[in-house]
């Protein structure tokens, strides 16, 4: 055996182990990653699950490995929560030309939600790539973006109330200070309506002062409480106290406060 | 002698209701106000309103929609003008007022001028149908997009 025939050999050796380590170092991103991952072969039949995928949709790695996508398709539709308005995996996977140098997450830029109603209430973002190896095979990535979703809604309909809130007292200022300035009222009802100018213009501040301190409480993440030891049973009681019921006289909730009088 | 408008204002604050009846009272309309859904729909039986102004956002468990809704319900109020005055300003509920048959939607704030502008218009019997001259039609149509 000559010399550089030994050095060859070793070479290959030296490259048989680096993609051993990489190897190892993809199966434990697949065993270890909180998101999805699924990888098909090149014959389009499921070659691989991870336990995040498993764990987000409850299927049995048995129901999913060495299936075609179809088949993957109509169990995930089985637990989705509105079947008939998802598109169908297919639709999840970017054009060859899209997904070349782009990561899974960025995508092609439109969401792909599968909104699933068993095994619990869970929103996932559906991305799929193909790989450009040989053979070809393709991956597809199950984000579960619940909390994203539900922090946006929250978002929303929290905005939508701010922006209720402070068009109220907004509409009778506005309102009351055009009639003033158009009409002519006698001395006792212009002062009324100046009066209610003022009050809307109290209310519109206190919920301007509101929304400030809840913006800087959040923004300094409750640095400004002071944690202190107090008794636990007036606070039901108190809110219970306080709560009213507003509108038509109906039969409402029973609350009961069944908190011993020494809790702290 | 021509009949008075009737109108029912449907909101609970108080303040918005006396500016709305102040912005609307030339003596030509009667006001009728009441500040629940329920009791807009009691009133609207016994009053037969010309105009509705309704808020979204009524205390307990039916809020104007739903008031809308069962007005839609009954062959008497087929010809009631519906104007919702909200601050809530989502596409959802004006798609929703839309699919109700609501006439028009004014988002608060808003200024008295517009809404008198407004229950004028709604008091104005129906103009005859609106003929476009051909010209002008296939002048305007398809709508161009002009950046200009």
């Amino acid at each position: 055996m000559t010399p550089s025939k030994l050095i060859h050999i070793a070479e290959f050796q030296r490259a048989d182990a680096t993609a051993e380590d990489g190897n190892a170092l993809v199966d434990a991103l697949f065993r270890l990653s909180s998101d999805g991952l699924l990888s098909f072969d090149h014959a389009g039949l499921v070659k691989s699950a991870n336990p995040a995928f498993l764990r987000i949709t409850g299927l049995a790695a048995g129901d999913v490995l060495g299936q075609p996508l179809e088949e993957l398709e109509r169990r995930l539709r089985q637990l989705a929560a509105t079947p008939e308005s998802w598109p169908g995996l297919e639709a999840c996977f970017l054009p060859q030309e899209v997904g070349a140098g782009r990561t899974a997450a960025e995508g092609d830029g439109r969401r792909h939600l599968l909104f699933l109603q068993r095994p619990r209430r869970a929103a996932l973002d559906l991305v799929g790539v193909a790989i450009d190896a040989t053979p070809p095979s393709r991956l597809l990535f199950v984000r579960d973006v619940t909390r994203e979703i539900e922090a946006d809604r929250l978002k929303g309909e929290f905005l939508a109330r701010v922006a209720h809130d402070l068009r109220a007292p907004m509409a009778n200022i506005q309102g009351y200070a055009e009639l003033l300035m158009s009409r002519e009222f006698d001395a006792v009802e212009r002062r009324n309506l100046l009066a209610t100018v003022h009050e809307q213009t109290v209310r519109l501040g206190k919920t301007i002062g509101e929304l400030v301190h809840r913006a800087r409480t959040e923004s300094r993440r409750n640095k400004d409480f002071r944690p202190a030891r107090m008794a636990m049973a007036p606070l039901p009681t108190a809110a219970v106290a306080t709560a009213s019921i507003g509108g038509e006289q109906e039969a409402g909730p029973c609350f009961t406060t069944p908190v011993r009088e020494n809790t702290t | 002698m021509s009949r008075k408008t009737s109108i029912l204002i449907v909101d609970d604050d108080d303040d918005l209701r006396k500016l709305l009846r102040l912005s609307l009272d030339n003596g030509k309309r009667t006001i009728h106000e009441v500040d629940t859904a329920p009791g807009g729909l009691r009133l609207a039986r016994a009053t037969a309103p010309d105009i509705l102004l309704l808020d979204i956002g009524l205390p307990g468990r039916f809020d104007g929609f739903s008031l809308c809704e069962a007005l839609t319900r009954e062959p008497e109020f087929r010809d009631i003008k519906v104007v919702i005055i909200s601050g809530h300003d989502a596409s959802e509920d004006f798609d929703r007022a839309g699919r109700l048959g609501v006439d028009a939607y004014l988002v608060k704030p808003f200024s008295p001028g517009t809404l008198v502008e407004l229950v004028e218009r709604l008091e104005t019997p129906p103009q005859e149908m609106l003929i476009v001259p051909a010209d002008r039609a296939a002048a305007d149509w398809p709508p161009q997009f002009n950046p200009e």
